[in-house]
């Protein structure tokens, strides 16, 4: 279970997450929604350990867990709305690099267990090819893939259906579905309610006043 | 004309040498002492900050004649003392810095800051992302600014004759001043551009290599 306590977050003086606590049960589905404002890029920096909250605490089955700090490698993956694949290095190579410098994998281990990766996300013939070359599914695919590789305990995912043409967007909710099914946490910040409630489990709906509303799904 | 050419040609080319000493030697040193320098720029820390603007200011707002004039004529005043060719070489690398330094400062100011991030949430440390993801990036984003320095490097170079060393310009000059004929700087001339030329080849295949990314 992944928990957040009593989170605060003020910026340029302004209240953002207002005594903010929420919890995830392991294998479930959690989506954030809310209007622009609302918070809820901010709560997701803060739970990638992007930004410090001014006070709060973040916990992992019971243990205390500090999000920046990734010295074995992040417990957190996120995939990032504009998916920020790194531009000069191929498809197989954005999945490699962090298991090879963080994990300190051996090259052909992590290739071999990017290539199964890629080949579990449909990826298999795009391995050796530039991330400009891709479509815009298939790059959140990728994005998918590289966090996955590291082998994070919670995949974040901040709007994900925001890039995509509408017609992929049951494709990405089946992806989270099958993750799912695998056992993988997953926490969707997403201002699309109908898309929230076709994958959740819990929804947490965050508002621009601070105040929060939890509802099952 | 040919014959005399012909005769020529020796003392040019040995005065060719020379340029292509002074630009291949400031190239090696100013390209690492600037990329250096533009991590000091980018420092936080505001003293090392500023000391690295006064430099660059000074070497960007003063001629380069001027500054080869003091590190030869000038620093000898207070005991420093370098033989021509050290000078130059002092001269032009300083020199070069500065402008590489402020080059690679906005390149790698110009890498997105959601590329640092996606390494961080990765768990990249800081020096593995330099490394990896933004010099890697920063070279595509320099590469043809750098290549006006490269190219302005080698006429710069012309600028040593001032300490009386003897590159391509000055052999020319000797000879057109002897014997009181124009073809060696005519000469001079077309070896300068095809210097040029093999650099401008040189760099636009470079920058087509980093096409094979967008």
């Amino acid at each position: 279970m992944f928990q957040l306590e009593n989170i605060n977050q003020s910026f340029k003086g302004r209240q953002i997450l207002n005594d903010l606590s929420l919890s995830v049960e392991s294998g479930s589905i959690l989506a954030i929604v809310g209007p622009s404002g609302a918070g809820k890029s901010t709560l997701l920096r803060l739970m990638s350990g992007l930004d410090q909250p001014d006070s709060g605490r973040f916990i992992i089955d019971g243990q205390p867990f500090e999000p920046s700090d990734r010295a074995q490698g992040a417990r957190i993956g996120v995939v990032f709305q504009d998916f920020r694949l790194f531009p000069h290095l191929s498809v197989l190579e954005n999945v490699t690099l962090a298991p090879i410098m963080v994990k300190k994998q051996a090259t052909k281990k992590a290739k071999a267990d990017g290539v199964e990766l890629l080949r579990q996300l449909g990826l298999s013939t795009q391995a050796t090819a530039y991330p400009f070359q891709l479509s815009g599914g298939q790059r959140q695919r990728v994005a998918i893939a590289r966090a996955l590789a590291m082998q994070p305990e919670i995949l974040c995912y901040d709007e994900p259906t925001s890039a995509l043409d509408p017609s992929l967007v049951a494709s990405v909710a089946q992806l989270i579905l099958d993750l799912k099914r695998q056992g993988m946490t997953q926490i969707v910040v997403t201002h699309d309610i109908h898309f929230a409630h076709q994958i959740a489990d819990q929804i947490f709906e965050l508002q621009p006043n601070g105040v929060q509303q939890n509802e099952e799904a | 004309m040919i014959d005399y050419s012909l005769s020529i040609l020796p003392a040019l080319f040995s005065g060719a040498q020379m340029t292509l000493a002074v630009f291949g030697l400031t190239i090696i040193g100013a390209i690492p002492l600037g990329l250096l320098l533009s991590l000091g720029l980018l420092a936080k820390f505001k003293p090392l900050h500023y000391l690295l603007n006064l430099y660059v200011w000074l070497m960007r707002g003063t001629p380069l004649l001027l500054q080869l004039i003091f590190v030869f004529y000038g620093l000898p005043v207070i005991g420093i003392v370098f033989n021509r060719f050290n000078a130059a070489l002092i001269a032009f690398i300083l020199n070069y810095a500065a402008y590489f330094a402020e080059i690679f400062r906005g390149g790698f100011q110009a890498v997105d800051n959601g590329q640092i991030e996606a390494a961080e949430v990765l768990g990249l440390t800081y020096p593995q992302t330099i490394a990896k993801i933004i010099v890697p990036q920063t070279i595509k984003i320099v590469l043809p600014s750098v290549g006006n320095e490269v190219i302005n490097l080698i006429k710069d170079s012309s600028l040593v004759y001032v300490i009386g060393i003897g590159d391509l310009l000055r052999a020319g000059n000797v000879a057109s001043a002897r014997d009181v004929n124009l073809l060696p700087l005519l000469l001079v001339g077309i070896i300068y551009l095809l210097l040029t030329a093999i650099c401008t080849w040189a760099l636009r295949r470079l920058e087509r290599y980093y096409r094979y990314y967008r």
